[in-house]
């Protein structure tokens, strides 16, 4: 065997991560570049896994450590690819990593956080709560400093931030860098990105904010989150008698998203237990068309029947809308076991939007199935594999395991 | 399940559901979106959910006797939502094409009706009919002692004197509402027999003031107004039904001042009809209001195959004849008044051919909603199957 392998991975959420650390110690040398300035992804935003529900914080810290003390992996967060070019065993890849403003002298001490005159929705929490313009981009920030947006930055005019920081570690005159690596080959594991909820218009996301998404649902249970893991109504931040989960909203719908996530039953069935942990006696109403527990699944679907107080009505929701001179949204649909047409009025109506594939944009096209996500090429002619949620909407063990799978791809490839 | 039902499907009752516009009813997989988006569906057994998968099972008399597939009003909102396509809508009209025929009698007009490549024998027949009538028309006049003279100028009546034009539509015109009628008959014995809710439940209203409030309905129009994503629906049916009404008891008038009034009056009241005469008047805004909604309609059905469906020949068969016959009535008018003899009268022998169409053909033709409809509406209100 002659020098190692260098294998590039577009992505840190777990799937991401997950093939870094693999193709590292299969022995190969890996780049590992994330568009945020955060490791963990999507999974670092979620209040509890599934099934076992325990928190992210379980897998992803272990392979953080795996990262940390790992020589073989380079991480570049707030970079973008924006072009492969080559063939494999033999690619260039130009990445750009735009500017943190905050070098590595923060130690996160926060001294700066008063002073910043901005306030911005925090989009780690979905936009649920606000930060500064200069802030600590998540719990899992990589490196673990704060970082300013450049958007919401009022700029030198304002440099609060540097009069406040003790250890000068702000630097906004920062710029964003562009530079080139070769390598052999491409994990891209962009994952996914929640269903626009505004645009399923007759479920009332837009105008009405006691209308909450599953994600966002997550980080209102989240001891991390906004409401420090309190599942408050959004409007008054009251709490809750009421809710009702919408499955499939937008998701199996030719007008929206064509293809079903696969996992949004069960995510349902899981943000049940988290409603129902805090409100022992809410009513809580799951409308579906058809709920789908595979295999050992069907367990936890049982286990959710047994909830006297969790109605599963079967069909899909045509219209949410609010009550007269009331907080509490009706939700309408007809329940097609018994036949009847239900207005259901809840305090609170989660909708279980699907997963988008997220694509990055790179100059040459990569292959993708009819739902835009990417499908495996033939490795010889293509060393570029896709993991994890780019390629098939899924849930975290199987994008683990489908990232291993594309790591050992990976560090396979012949060079030309 | 406690209550099992043996399904007996019939399997041709479908495939003539997807042929006569249905084509996408299997792509429906029962989410019941349509049934909770429906402004007009009730909250007992909604449709047009149920309706879809009766359907798909072929159940052909649950869905001939169900009154609920006349409660529809293909506005489009529930093809609008329905994620898969499937256009419960433009089903629900397939099934009502479908029940119409089943209703008709005879059943060869309604087969006539429904197939493509039958339209020259149904423009043929009235053609033939009507020159008929001409043939036997001074042979006729002479044996009844009757003068074919009605003066002087430009007269439709020297080629269609009104006693033979009336005489030979009122005898034609009996035989369609007999027809139709029948037909009703046979509805309404199906709705009842079937009965939806299967519950036998007892009327919450009389069958009289049931009709009537459905009578005020159909003058308001505000089952229409109800309809979301198509609001020019609403518009188009009212241009159309008052444009049609008004020609309705114009000719009625006409009919009344000939034979009743006239024949006692010492003068009689002018007929034709001058162009400032109030029932001229009525009778050309009326028109121009069918041609109108007409013309609405026919943009609607081919801009908004979204919400309408695809519209099948059934839908253009009666509408194109609605549109024409109002179309053709203004131009041979107009014709009377600019003095173009031959022209006048080959528009006016084509006017008759459609309105005959219009007319005869009631009982086949998507017209029959008029009485199935006011029959299952009737019947909803009653059991107070109506939101």
């Amino acid at each position: 065997m002659g020098s190692s392998k260098r294998v590039l991975v577009v992505g840190g959420g777990i799937a991401g991560i997950s093939a870094a650390v693999e193709a590292s110690q299969a022995g190969a040398e890996v780049v590992l570049i994330e568009k945020q300035p955060y490791l963990g992804g999507r999974v670092s935003q979620m209040n509890l896994y599934f099934p076992k529900l325990c928190p992210p914080s379980c897998g992803l810290e272990i392979n953080f450590r795996q990262l940390r003390n790992n020589s073989k992996i380079t991480c570049y967060t707030q970079s973008e690819v924006h072009s492969i070019s080559g063939e494999p065993g033999n690619y260039t890849v130009s990445i750009t990593r735009s500017p943190r403003f905050v070098t590595d002298q923060c130690t996160a001490c926060g001294a700066c956080i008063p002073f910043c005159p901005v306030r911005r929705p925090d989009p780690f929490n979905y936009g649920l709560s606000q930060t500064r313009a200069i802030y600590f981009p998540s719990p899992a920030a990589y490196p673990p400093i704060f970082t300013i947006d450049p958007i919401d930055c009022l700029g030198e005019e304002c440099s609060q931030c540097i009069a406040e920081c003790p250890n000068d570690a702000v630097d906004l005159k920062m710029q964003p860098e562009t530079f080139e690596i070769e390598i052999d080959s491409v994990v891209l594991a962009t994952g996914w990105r929640p269903y626009p909820p505004e645009k399923i218009d007759n479920l009332g996301y837009a105008s009405n904010p006691n209308v909450i998404t599953n994600v966002e649902l997550e980080r209102l249970a989240a001891p991390d989150g906004p409401t420090g893991g309190q599942i408050l109504r959004p409007s008054d931040q009251e709490p809750i008698e009421s809710a009702a989960f919408i499955q499939c909203a937008g998701s199996r719908d030719e007008n929206y998203l064509r293809h079903c996530s696969s996992v949004c039953c069960l995510a349902s069935l899981k943000q049940v237990r988290y409603i129902r942990q805090q409100y022992p006696k809410a009513e809580i109403y799951l409308f579906y068309i058809d709920l789908r527990a595979p295999g050992r699944m069907e367990d936890f679907y049982l286990e959710a029947q047994q909830d006297p107080l969790l109605h599963l009505v079967k069909g899909k929701v045509g219209k949410v809308y609010p009550r007269n001179g009331e907080s509490r949204i009706v939700v309408e649909a007809e329940n097609v076991l018994t036949g009847r047409r239900i207005q259901q009025p809840v305090d609170l109506v989660i909708l279980a939007t699907g997963m988008v594939p997220q694509v990055p944009r790179l100059s040459g096209n990569l292959a993708a199935d009819e739902h835009g996500f990417l499908v495996v090429e033939n490795a010889e002619e293509s060393a570029i594999f896709p993991a994890g949620c780019v390629r098939r909407p899924v849930g975290v063990a199987e994008a683990v395991r489908d990232a291993t799978a594309a790591a050992m791809k990976a560090v396979q490839v012949v060079r030309g | 399940m406690s209550n099992a039902v043996l399904i007996q499907p019939d399997i041709a009752f479908t495939n003539q559901i997807i042929e006569l516009g249905g084509e996408d009813v299997f792509k429906c997989m029962q989410c019941a979106t349509c049934s909770a988006v429906c402004e007009l569906s009730p909250a007992e057994n909604p449709f047009p959910r149920k309706e879809v998968i009766w359907s798909q099972w072929g159940l052909k008399n649950r869905l001939l006797g169900d009154p609920d597939i006349w409660l529809c009003h293909n506005c489009g909102d529930c093809s609008a939502r329905c994620p898969r396509g499937a256009s419960p809508g433009t089903i629900l009209s397939a099934i009502r094409r479908q029940a119409v025929w089943h209703y008709a009698t005879p059943q060869f007009l309604g087969a006539w009706m429904n197939r493509a490549g039958f339209l020259p024998v149904l423009i043929l027949i009235p053609a033939v009919l009507l020159l008929l009538a001409l043939l036997v028309r001074d042979p006729l006049a002479a044996l009844l002692g009757i003068s074919s003279d009605h003066g002087p100028g430009m007269q439709y009546a020297n080629l269609f004197p009104h006693w033979l034009l009336i005489g030979f539509f009122t005898s034609f015109l009996i035989l369609s509402l007999v027809s139709v009628a029948l037909g009703g008959l046979r509805f309404w014995r199906a709705v009842k027999r079937s009965d939806l809710l299967q519950t036998e439940q007892a009327p919450s209203k009389s069958l009289l003031s049931s009709f009537l409030t459905v009578v005020m309905d159909f003058l308001t129009h505000k089952r229409f107004g109800g309809c979301t994503v198509t609001a020019t629906r609403k518009r188009a049916h009212l241009g159309i039904f008052y444009g049609f009404l008004a020609l309705f008891l114009v000719s009625t008038w006409a009919v009344v001042l000939l034979y009743v009034l006239n024949p006692f009056m010492e003068t009689p009241l002018p007929y034709p009809f001058s162009f400032w005469d109030p029932a001229k008047i009525i009778a050309n805004l009326g028109a121009l209001a069918l041609v109108a909604g007409c013309l609405i309609a026919m943009v609607e059905r081919i801009a908004n195959t979204k919400t309408m469906g695809r519209s099948t020949e059934f839908d253009w068969l009666f509408l194109g004849i609605l549109f024409l016959v109002g179309v053709t009535g203004l131009v041979t008018e107009g014709l009377r008044f600019a003095e173009s003899v031959t022209a006048g009268y080959t528009v006016y022998f084509i006017h008759l051919i459609l309105a005959f169409m219009l007319l005869i053909y009631l009982p086949f033709s998507k017209f029959s909603h008029a009485i199935y409809r006011t029959l299952a509406m009737t019947y909803a209100e009653q059991m107070g199957r109506r939101r």
